[in-house]
């Protein structure tokens, strides 16, 4: 059976699938990147594995973007193949929720979120890696084509 | 004069008896025409001869009047010439002396009044000069009548300063008695506190050595203090370690199915009992945390303590000390209340004494200012009288003025 994993980013309750986490790391030492992409904050060792950081407050809107230090003491959600280099950083993990997809409103889906899920008497967003990687491929893409055209002006 | 109008009534009787002579030789017959000649020629040689003697006469006369106007009118220095010895010869050399005695009269005059002029002119300078003197000499009695009054009441108040001060020395030697008693008091409880802070010197002493064990105890404590804390970050690392242990193990539960359920309800017990132990642990540092810090300031309140006893046991030396001087110092006291007791019945015997003198000093000081002030009122008399005696001598000075310009009309 699923689990939801439950953590708190800012005013927000975020959760993730087990079935799309590889594993939770206590946060290993963080490379901050030279010219960081949008919510791509840093790359790490994980297992001897070269993973992409995502700083998950910053992704969702929830606070100016972090810096490695600012992380050290959370936890590292490396994700499940295909997506085993993308990692998810967050303060915590508050709880571990049984997930029962039928109870997720998909109505609610849209961009990274697979739906919201209940939990007590709040709601959990519940996030999907898969979406996520692929805005931020746009993201990294356009930046790459904002870089290259700048060069080129420049030249 | 006499001879002279002898030879004229000569002249005027012979000569027309020598004319009626020679008539007669040179015309013998007609005698009457020469006698009516002769006496014609008496005649007329009568009034010639008269004519001439009233001429003669007339002239010096007139030039004795004109002398005798320029005398009186000041002029000394005619000179008078004495030709004759007739009457009015007489007349001349009798104004000639007169005008000689009369020259000598107003050059002794002038002499006279130049010498007195400058006389009383001196005479009035020197009046001047004394009545400015005396009016000095006035003023400085007055100042010195003032400074005599000055000095009788400075005087009675010095004897009556001098009363009260004998007053206090009495009181000074007996107050000096009954200090002499409370030093001697004080000297004898002196004594006590010296003992009695010997002891309380030695209970500091102790509490000092008391108060460094606990020190050290305390500093042990600390150190047990933080390595509780050390363990518990320990703890606190397992517990976290544990809960991502859970987590992953909930993760591979769910990735094992059904297979996996028992395992997966496992590892969420492990999970909260992880989350248990940190809370606990999270508690356990704050304790550990709490008690540190209490023990620091239980550390940095002995380093109190212990510098406040420190800091008892150096004063309580010092008062020790302190007390012993004063012990000693109280004797000294005592000796020094007593000679001053001693030195202030002296005071008093000499300030009697000195009260008599004072006494003596304020009579006499009276009988100066009373003195002064008859000497202060003869020489405002003395002033008054000189200033009189500079009027007069001014006013002399005037008339000798006046009487030598009155002697300078005379020309000698």
């Amino acid at each position: 059976m699923q689990q939801l994993l439950v953590a708190r980013l800012g005013q927000r309750w975020v959760g993730w699938t087990t079935a799309h986490v590889e594993e939770i790391a206590a946060m290993p030492r963080l490379f901050d990147l030279a010219q960081p992409f949008p919510h791509l904050m840093a790359t790490a060792f994980v297992r001897g594995k070269l993973v992409t950081v995502i700083d998950s407050a910053s992704l969702l809107g929830e606070g100016e973007p972090s810096t490695a230090a600012g992380l050290q003491d959370g936890l590292l959600l490396r994700m499940a193949a295909p997506l085993a280099n993308l990692a998810f950083a967050v303060p915590g993990i508050e709880a571990a929720l049984p997930f029962r997809e039928l109870e997720l409103r998909e109505q609610e889906a849209g961009g990274i979120w697979m739906g919201l899920y209940p939990w007590q008497d709040v709601w959990v967003s519940v996030i999907d890696p898969s979406a996520v990687a692929v805005e931020l491929g746009r993201g990294v893409g356009s930046a790459v084509r904002n870089l290259s055209a700048g060069r080129e002006h420049a030249s | 004069m006499k001879q002279k109008i002898a030879w004229a009534f000569i002249g005027v009787v012979m000569f027309p008896i020598l004319v009626g002579v020679v008539l007669d030789w040179l015309n013998p017959t007609d005698l009457v025409q020469n006698r009516l000649i002769m006496v014609f020629t008496g005649i007329a040689v009568a009034l010639f001869a008269a004519l001439v003697g009233a001429r003669f006469l007339t002239k010096r006369l007139v030039d004795l009047a004109d002398v005798s106007q320029k005398v009186a009118e000041g002029d000394l220095s005619q000179t008078v010439r004495v030709e004759t010895g007739d009457e009015v010869g007489v007349l001349a050399a009798s104004l000639r002396t007169m005008m000689e005695r009369l020259r000598d009269m107003v050059r002794q005059i002038q002499t006279s009044t130049g010498l007195m002029y400058d006389a009383v002119q001196n005479l009035t300078v020197s009046t001047s000069e004394v009545t400015a003197s005396t009016s000095e000499v006035a003023v400085n009695i007055q100042n010195i009548a003032k400074g005599a009054e000055t000095q009788a009441s400075g005087v009675e108040r010095a004897v009556e300063a001098t009363h009260k001060i004998s007053g206090a020395a009495h009181a000074i030697a007996d107050s000096g008695r009954s200090a002499e008693d409370q030093a001697a008091d004080s000297a004898h409880r002196a004594s006590e506190g010296a003992a009695a802070v010997g002891e309380a010197s030695q209970a500091m002493s102790d509490i000092l050595s008391l108060v460094e064990q606990s020190a050290g105890q305390v500093q042990t404590f600390k150190g047990h203090a933080s390595e509780i804390h050390a363990l518990v970050e320990g703890i606190t690392t397992l517990s976290h370690q544990t809960h991502i242990l859970a987590l992953n193990a909930t993760i591979e539960a769910a990735r094992a199915g059904e297979a996996g359920r028992g395992f997966a309800v496992v590892a969420e017990e492990v999970r909260r009992l992880a989350e248990n132990t940190r809370e606990m642990a999270a508690q356990i540092a704050r304790l550990a945390q709490d008690i540190t810090g209490r023990t620091q300031e239980v550390v940095l309140r002995m380093e109190d303590t212990r510098s406040a006893a420190q800091l008892g046991h150096r004063r309580t030396e010092a008062v020790a000390e302190a007390l012993t001087r004063i012990t000693a110092g109280t004797e000294s006291t005592r000796d020094a209340v007593r000679a001053i007791a001693r030195g202030a019945v002296s005071q008093a015997e000499g300030l009697g004494q000195l009260n008599g003198v004072m006494q003596e000093i304020q009579g006499v000081a009276t009988e100066n200012a009373a003195g002064t002030e008859e000497a202060s009122a003869a020489t405002e008399e003395t002033t008054a009288s000189m200033e009189s005696i500079n009027q007069q001598a001014q006013a002399l000075l005037a008339e000798a003025n006046r009487l030598r310009s009155l002697s300078e009309k005379f020309r000698l």
